[in-house]
């Protein structure tokens, strides 16, 4: 196992981080962290480069406890703030990091101009960093983290300053850096995104891991199906509800998730046994995001909202 | 990996115009005082110059108010370059890509350290040998004990650095300004006390002093320097002022000080070793 945690738990004094997070991510997996803001996405990959320390739990990192410094030589870090020392110039910000992992100067200079060429920075590297756009600090972030040719690359939210051409050519990145057999923890709200590059994704919501599996698994069983009905009446809705299907309108569509094919009929016979005109019925293919919308709509507010005596209070 | 993050703790105060502009201002500060000290010459020396034991002691009253400013602006530059020095990396974040990396806690803050320790005495050597070279120039006055002069002088820069150093490992940066200026202030006025204790023989004031001078021993240290200075076998004369001192801290005093920021600088790498970022 490239990240292995079991029971990692992390408080802010009485406010929750994460809780009891179990993962196991293995060599040549691209993994997909999804979560919402303050759920604990970003607590859990501190607590594996190091920069906070967990209250309860432990965790390996390419077979080594957390912090190990000959890990730390093996792992590429983007944090999701990407803030360097904007009075650098791109090129010497790449030189301090590569001093860092203590690479040599040949080779580190070599591999400067490699990562530089693999974020599309060539060119731009000796103008200072303060008159970088956000985007180019990001991909600036994501070349220092290139640098040391991780074994892990542990990726905050790596597009959330880039234009949706900069997006495309770093999901390009993480794919190509995954058939080299790279292992990836991609941090992202970014759906689409983690459903075109990953292929196993754990979701967390309130500091817990609610779900987590391949990407194909947990699409599995979930089919939403699209319906244009006539004369469509509270009774229909009613009684798609009553039968646990819950639907929902978007414009003349009506919508409703099921958990497997053989619904797909009694769906159907709901509609016009209530006098509804069935002109349509498409089932679509489920997508990620509609996943992570019904999982994270169901309960409420965060975990992470909550102090630490109302979790033990309510346990 | 210490030498590294003290070359960029070098590099970074250079970036910085804030920077240039006190060498600017210190430039003008040492210009200011030789002017005044030239005019003050002029008439001194109708006196007899420096041979004169009333000249002797209004030169040692100008060196010492150029020495008490000198060392007002070498405290303020140690705390305020220092002041956000892990502190502020912490609210901007660049210090999560850094603390990622391959490198010890304690290798950070000992090459900030460094860094710091490094231009801090270089800008106080030149300010030191700049006042006490003027006054030469001008005066011909010839201050005794240099070296330990220069000894409790560079001690000063260097205890304000790692009690910011210290304070921007669990404050923020503007709480620790706050913090380490008004310790500055404590040793500062702590020192007065002391003096006028020892001048009305009051034991209480003289304690009030010793133990402020303990809390933050910059000012025991500008105490011990001016006395040295301006004292000894070739100046016979106690230069009493507002900026002298007739009352000296003894020896003991900068061995507590090395203690005290040696002391320090643990307290910082073990707060920093704990801290979540």
């Amino acid at each position: 196992m490239v990240i292995k945690t079991e029971g990692l738990t992390k408080w802010y004094g009485n406010k929750l981080g994460c809780r009891d997070i179990c993962l196991s991510v293995s060599e040549g997996q691209v993994f997909g962290f999804l979560g919402q803001n303050g759920a604990g996405k970003s607590t859990l990959v501190k607590m594996l480069v190091g920069l906070i320390f967990p209250t309860s739990g432990r965790a390996e990192i390419l077979g080594r406890p957390l912090g190990d410094r000959e890990v730390k030589k093996r792992i590429g870090f983007l944090p999701e703030t990407f803030r360097y020392q904007e009075w650098l110039t791109g090129y010497q910000l790449m030189k301090f990091h590569a001093s860092l992992y203590k690479m040599p100067g040949s080779a580190g200079r070599e591999r400067i101009e490699e990562v530089l060429q693999l974020v599309r920075l060539k060119g731009h590297e000796h103008y200072k960093i303060r008159t970088y756009s956000k985007g180019m600090q990001q991909r600036l972030g994501l070349a220092a983290a290139l640098l040391p040719d991780p074994d892990l690359l542990i990726l905050d939210e790596p597009t959330s300053a880039m234009d949706p051409l900069g997006r495309k050519e770093v999901r390009d990145l993480i794919l190509k850096l995954k058939s080299a057999g790279k292992t990836i923890f991609l941090n992202s709200h970014l759906l689409s995104e983690v459903e075109v590059v990953c292929d196993h994704v754990a979701l967390i919501k309130k500091g817990r891991i609610i779900a987590g599996g391949s990407i194909g698994e947990l699409k599995a069983g979930k089919i939403e199906v699209e319906m244009i009905i006539g004369n469509y009446n509270d009774v229909i809705n009613r009684s798609l509800a009553e039968k646990g299907y819950k639907p929902w309108r978007e414009n003349e569509r009506v919508m409703v998730t099921v958990d497997s094919r053989d619904k797909i009929p009694v769906i159907a016979e709901i509609v016009i046994n209530n006098g509804g005109s069935l002109y349509r019925l498409t089932p679509l293919h489920n997508s990620l995001e509609n996943l992570f919308l019904e999982l994270m709509q169901e309960g409420g507010e965060n975990d992470a909202d909550h102090c630490r005596d109302d979790l033990q209070g309510s346990a | 990996m210490m030498l590294i993050i003290a070359g960029m703790t070098f590099r970074e105060v250079l970036s910085k115009k804030i920077f240039y502009i006190v060498l600017v201002l210190t430039a003008m500060f040492l210009v200011v005082y030789g002017i005044a000290l030239h005019f003050a010459v002029q008439d001194i020396n109708k006196w007899g110059g420096v041979r004169n034991i009333q000249a002797r002691l209004i030169f040692s009253q100008l060196l010492s108010l150029g020495l008490y400013f000198s060392t007002f602006m070498v405290a303020l530059m140690a705390v305020f370059s220092t002041v956000g020095s892990v502190s502020g990396e912490i609210e901007t974040g660049t210090i999560q890509a850094v603390i990622a990396k391959p490198l010890k806690r304690s290798e950070l803050i000992l090459g900030k350290f460094l860094g710091y320790t490094v231009m801090m005495l270089s800008y106080s050597i030149v300010i030191y040998l700049g006042i006490l070279g003027i006054t030469f120039i001008s005066t011909g006055y010839e201050p005794s004990g240099l070296f330990s002069g220069l000894t409790s002088f560079l001690l000063i820069p260097l205890l304000l650095l790692v009690v910011s150093l210290c304070g921007s490992t669990f404050l923020s940066t503007m709480a620790n300004g706050i913090m380490v200026f008004m310790l500055y202030i404590i040793g500062m006025v702590g020192g007065m006390v002391e003096q006028i204790g020892s001048m009305i023989e009051n034991t209480a004031l003289v304690n009030i002093g010793i133990l402020s001078s303990l809390v933050m021993p910059s000012d025991a240290l500008y105490r011990k320097m001016v006395f040295g200075l301006l004292t000894g076998p070739d100046n016979p004369v106690t230069a009493f002022n507002p900026f002298s001192t007739m009352y000296p801290p003894s020896g003991i005093m900068t061995v507590y000080t090395i203690a005290y920021l040696l002391i320090v600088l643990f307290a910082a790498i073990r707060i920093f070793n704990r801290r979540d970022i």
